[in-house]
């Protein structure tokens, strides 16, 4: 955090100079500009050097007032209430397609192992971990936004929203989530593909398997009770620990298209070196990280009753 | 022997199976044992098995290939921009009124003060404002001129001396330009002047040595020489070429003035006129006809009034810079926005980020490395010294971080080679931690093998069990998470060219190739040849990186049963 801090701190895009200017030459300013710049300075702490800034921004960080955001001119937990909620949306309707695409496809292929379907599940998880988002989202946008004409190309609202019924703006919102869901979905299939076929593998090799079908069981009961409750473990543990991560926001779908989310957010706080706004997010980040951590070491108490036992 | 071992149940089964062939008999000989092939070999065959391996080693020889060798055999470089010549509606010439009174002194007169000089087109005012023909100028030092209206648009300043009875004229002037009839001869202002003297008082002067005669024509003003042929005719308007070649025949001035009038008396914005223009061909070369005079083709002049000037529009072949050029047999895959060639660029693009993931994943391997092999090989508290470290730089975000550094390298404007290597090395940094857990894992769990005792029996120094004996066996590990963080690695370098924040202009890179377009729509759909190539490139590295990845990690796993 004290590196990114120092990062922002060293950023030649200085809003103290330039809003100390404004405030200057504003008609009835009493200060001139050198004094303008010296009482901001003293407001962000900036005067006291890099650490001593640092410091008085965690002091008041820690008490809940993250101050106002210099890019966006309201105070910072307002534009992040403001956009939390539209990034939530996106990635929780995400989470959920991933999941029901990628999982039922992993299992199937862990099943028939070196059939054809596994070697293309395997190819189309491969595949899925190494699309480049940016060209995902370009080619979604090209195929459809653009041939064939089904959806807008970004933006979350069309031209007459606010000539809309409120269902009527629902709907209209929803439409407009289509593709970043679509772009979000397709990159994240991959990887939980291949999870999901790997630990699916490993539970079908095991003992206790061998031993359901040596006692008579269908091959459908075995797998869907006995294989796939033992793959829920670690299944279950990395989905409920990735949950704090739906509100991180995905930078870059985000900012292709226009939606304006907390990644779109921070993107432009980043790049113009609003300092409040880049820290309140790392430390969002930084705790939805560690939050991801907890979950998934409760998750594994809970699932796996051996753990429960240690 | 084989007497006794013919009841045998090996040799009935054996006589059976060699019934069932034919020709073969099965004996257990040394030909028939099982050939032992040491781990490498092992590795390699389970490796060449794998079909998707095998299609993601070639596709990267072939990536490989294309970036390193390629340019050797395409002739254009990366950032050459390329001309082409069309028909383009340009700005051809412009006509303006001159308004200002231009004054020459005549030769020989005596030196007049500058206050006088600057103030001509003040005194000129004046008299039109009041409507007089006669004006009294007396310079600072006293001495007296008179301004005299001599005919239209020409005034005449001559000193007043006392000693001589009449008025010397010291300067004349006028608004009138001089065209020449023929193009690029220029007027010398002992010309200018003796044939404004001349134009209201008679009509004939000598300058240069030559005789002309000067005189209303046809509604305009005409000087011809003593042959009677046409040298040159005035006009109130300054008829230009924007390209500052005095290419304009007299005719054209003239018909463009006539035009001009006209749009004034009707009070027309736009007109139109045809006229003889030298042509060009396609390749923007002038046309000779056989006898080597320049060929004319008939071109459409527009007309149009703006503020202070008339512009005078046609189409003409230019030299443009060829942008967006479609696939063609010269540009294989057209050119992007600024005119360079996308294959070479590609090429090219492809040196750096292939270039940029390999040196990122040594480099960090090599930290993960050395750091996970001192942790795990030492243990103690130079582990959880190595471990904090660790913990804390998997906390550092690496995203924010780079898109921070891009925006900090862009406000220094940094040399772009400078930043990729800035580039490299932060990537490199940031990226260790992963590597030297999964080192340090390896070696954990090998330092307690027995192998390790017996070194240590033995007495081998500590760095040589690490790095001969230890280090060789986490290699397999290594080499998977290598591979397979090229991958992210050049997909990470991708989206920060293509956010604008890594690799620059002009050095191209799959990134920014697809940068270029997708700020508008109509280079999206319009030129897909740009981006769509470099997008698939991509896709296709990284998924041959992955495939052999995956199959390496196939491969070294000895669990695999097939």
């Amino acid at each position: 955090m004290f590196i990114v801090y120092a990062l922002m701190y060293a950023l030649p895009t200085s809003y103290v100079e330039s809003t100390a200017r404004e405030l200057a030459s504003k008609p009835g300013s009493t200060k001139s500009a050198a004094e303008w710049i010296a009482e901001l300075n003293t407001q962000y702490g900036f005067d006291k050097g890099m650490i001593g800034g640092y410091f008085q921004w965690l002091q008041s960080a820690v008490r809940g007032d993250f101050g106002d955001s210099w890019n966006w001119g309201v105070s910072v937990t307002e534009k992040f209430k403001d956009v939390i909620w539209y990034s939530f949306a996106l990635a929780l309707v995400s989470f959920i397609l991933q999941i029901l695409i990628a999982v039922p496809l992993g299992v199937i292929a862990a099943k028939k192992q070196y059939s054809l379907t596994d070697h293309t599940v395997t190819v189309i998880s491969l595949v899925g971990i190494s699309l480049p988002t940016f060209f995902v989202a370009t080619i979604l946008k090209l195929i459809f936004a653009v041939k064939l004409g089904w959806f807008d190309i970004s933006g979350m609202q069309g031209r007459d929203y606010l000539l809309l019924s409120d269902a009527g703006k629902f709907f209209d919102l929803c439409k407009h989530f289509v593709l970043p869901a679509l772009t979000l979905t397709l990159i994240s299939i991959g990887s939980l593909m291949r999870f999901t076929r790997t630990n699916m593998l490993e539970v079908l090799n095991a003992d206790y398997i061998r031993t359901a079908r040596a006692k008579g069981l269908s091959e459908n009961r075995v797998v869907s009770r006995h294989a796939f409750r033992n793959t829920l473990i670690p299944l279950v543990t990395i989905l409920g620990s990735s949950l704090p991560a739906l509100f991180s926001g995905a930078l870059i779908t985000e900012t292709l298209f226009a939606i304006r989310g907390i990644g779109y957010a921070s993107y432009y706080s980043m790049i113009n070196g609003d300092i409040p706004f880049t820290m309140f997010y790392l430390a969002f980040i930084s705790v939805l990280t560690l939050l991801g951590n907890l979950i998934a070491d409760i998750l594994y108490a809970v699932v796996d009753p051996r753990v429960r036992v240690h | 022997m084989a007497d006794k071992n013919k009841g045998s149940l090996n040799e009935a089964l054996k006589r059976r199976e060699a019934e069932a062939v034919g020709e073969r008999t099965e004996t257990f000989d040394d030909f028939r044992r099982v050939r032992m092939l040491s781990p490498g070999q092992l590795v390699s065959k389970r490796f060449f098995r794998n079909k998707l391996a095998l299609v993601g080693l070639w596709i990267l020889i072939i990536m490989f290939l294309f970036a390193f060798i390629g340019p050797l055999f395409y002739g254009y470089s990366q950032t050459e921009i390329f001309y082409k010549y069309d028909r383009l509606e340009i700005e051809y010439a412009s006509a303006s009124e001159r308004t200002d009174y231009v004054s020459y002194v005549l030769d020989g007169a005596p030196e007049i003060h500058y206050s006088v000089l600057n103030s001509m087109n003040a005194y000129i005012r004046e008299m039109e404002a009041s409507g007089s023909k006669e004006y009294a100028v007396v310079d600072p030092l006293g001495l007296q001129y008179t301004l005299k209206n001599s005919g239209e648009n020409v005034y005449i300043l001559t000193k007043n001396d006392p000693a001589d009875s009449g008025q010397t004229p010291v300067l004349v002037a006028s608004t009138f330009v001089f065209d020449a009839c023929d193009p690029g001869r220029s007027f010398s202002d002992v010309f200018k002047s003796a044939a404004l003297l001349a134009l209201y008082a008679g009509g004939e002067f000598t300058a240069d040595g030559e005789t002309y005669t000067i005189l209303a024509h046809d509604g305009g003003i005409l000087i011809r020489d003593a042959s009677g042929a046409d040298v040159a005719a005035l006009g109130t308007f300054v008829v230009r070429r924007y390209s500052g070649e005095d290419t304009l025949s007299i005719t054209f001035k003239e018909k463009a003035q006539a035009v001009i009038a006209e749009m004034d008396a009707k009070n027309l914005k736009t007109s139109a006129f045809t006229f003889s223009l030298p042509e060009m061909d396609a390749a923007g070369n002038y046309v000779y006809d056989g006898n080597g005079s320049q060929n004319d083709a008939e071109t459409d002049i527009t007309v149009t009034r703006e503020t202070g000037q008339y512009v005078l529009r046609c189409e003409q072949v230019t030299r443009l810079i060829d942008i967006y050029a479609p696939p063609s047999p010269e540009h294989l895959l057209g050119t992007d926005g600024d005119g360079m060639d996308i294959l070479a660029r590609m090429m090219y693009g492809g040196r750096i980020s292939l270039m940029v993931g390999f040196v990122v994943v040594i480099l960090e391997s090599l930290l993960g490395v050395i750091m996970g092999g001192i942790a795990g090989f030492f243990g103690g508290w130079v582990d959880t010294l190595i471990m904090r470290l660790v913990d804390i730089f998997y906390c550092i975000p690496i995203y924010p971080i780079l898109i921070i550094m891009g925006a900090f390298f862009d406000a220094i404007l940094m040399n772009p080679y400078l930043r990729l290597l800035w580039m490299m090395a932060i990537l490199g940094f940031l990226g260790w931690a992963a590597c030297a857990r999964l080192v340090r894992g390896q070696i954990l769990s090998l330092r307690e093998q027995e192998f390790m005792i017996a070194e240590e029996a033995t007495g081998i120094r500590a760095s040589r069990r690490i790095f001969r004996h230890l280090v060789p066996n986490v290699m397999p590990q290594l080499i998977v998470n290598a591979t397979m963080g090229l991958g992210s690695v050049i997909i990470t370098e991708s989206t920060l060219s293509f956010l604008g924040l890594g690799v620059k202009h002009p050095l191209a890179t799959w990134g920014t190739m697809i940068n270029s377009v997708t700020s508008s729509t109509e280079s999206m759909i319009g030129y897909a040849y740009i981006w769509v190539p470099v997008g698939l490139l991509i896709c296709l590295t990284v998924i041959a990186f992955n495939f052999v990845g995956d199959g390496l990690r196939d491969a070294f796993d000895p669990k695999m049963t097939q």
